[in-house]
């Protein structure tokens, strides 16, 4: 699936990269409010690094992919929350440091950045269509 | 090969280059450091026809854009690709459209 029809290719590499992305973001959410114990590390929120992939027939570049992974800190932000079954002498537990509006604003952008990957499939499905109905024979 | 046809197969490859070209730039919307690219054919085609040669097959030129980097680095311009794109597409299927209307002409003075 590389040269006949290029265009899914590199639309499909947006697509995995944005869906990564989704991933990760939704998962930064869902434990962005965990407890853990002060003699561990906290929830680490997972930061997609992308990359481009250069090439392509005629350099006209061949996409995207996810180049690594950053973490947030381990050391989290302590909290004094003594009820906390985790909770250690001083009453203190451990909570990821995840910035609730940076992670909602990457979910949207992610979301934007899956959605416009879509379009371009559907935009090249139909100049590749048109480009099958070329018949040299009866018009 | 009825130099017509040469001109409307350049400009349907300059259009495909465009494209894929456009794919990339949206695929990598949100890459840190990444810059946007385009491709011209135009000129080089109007060049040709005006010198009554034939055009290259592959007339396109990928050329970085210049629009000014966002704070990572990045100059994708999301919504001026996707109207890009959709243009493309368009004047895709109207070159097919030119495209076998030329055939049709060629059929008829075969046949008669």
């Amino acid at each position: 699936m590389s040269s006949l029809f290029p265009v899914f290719s590199v639309s499909g590499s947006g697509l995995d990269v944005y869906k990564t992305w989704l991933d990760a973001v939704s998962d930064n959410v869902a434990n962005a409010d965990n407890s853990s114990s002060t003699s561990g590390p906290a929830f680490q929120a997972r930061y997609i690094v992308a990359q481009d992939v250069p090439g392509g027939t005629d350099g006209t570049g061949a996409g995207v992919r996810v180049a690594g992974v950053a973490y947030g800190p381990a050391a989290g932000i302590e909290v004094y929350d003594p009820s906390n079954p985790l909770a250690d002498g001083r009453g203190m537990v451990r909570k990821p440091e995840i910035d609730m509006g940076e992670q909602l604003t990457a979910l949207m952008i992610a979301e934007r950045g899956y959605q416009a990957n879509l379009a371009v499939v559907s935009r090249a499905e139909g100049a590749y269509q048109a480009a099958l109905t070329i018949t040299p024979g009866r018009g | 090969m009825e130099p017509t046809i040469d001109v409307l197969h350049a400009a349907l490859n300059g259009l495909m280059a465009r494209q894929s070209v456009i794919a990339n730039n949206i695929a990598n919307a949100s890459t840190p450091g990444f810059k946007a690219s385009q491709v011209s054919f135009e000129a080089a085609l109007r060049q040709a026809m005006q010198a009554g040669t034939a055009p290259a097959t592959d007339p396109s030129v990928v050329s970085p854009t210049m629009a000014a980097p966002n704070q990572d680095g990045n100059n994708v311009n999301l919504e001026g690709e996707t109207l890009s794109l959709a243009e493309t597409e368009l004047r895709y299927q109207a070159m097919v459209d030119a495209v076998n209307g030329q055939f049709q002409v060629l059929n008829t003075s075969i046949q008669g």
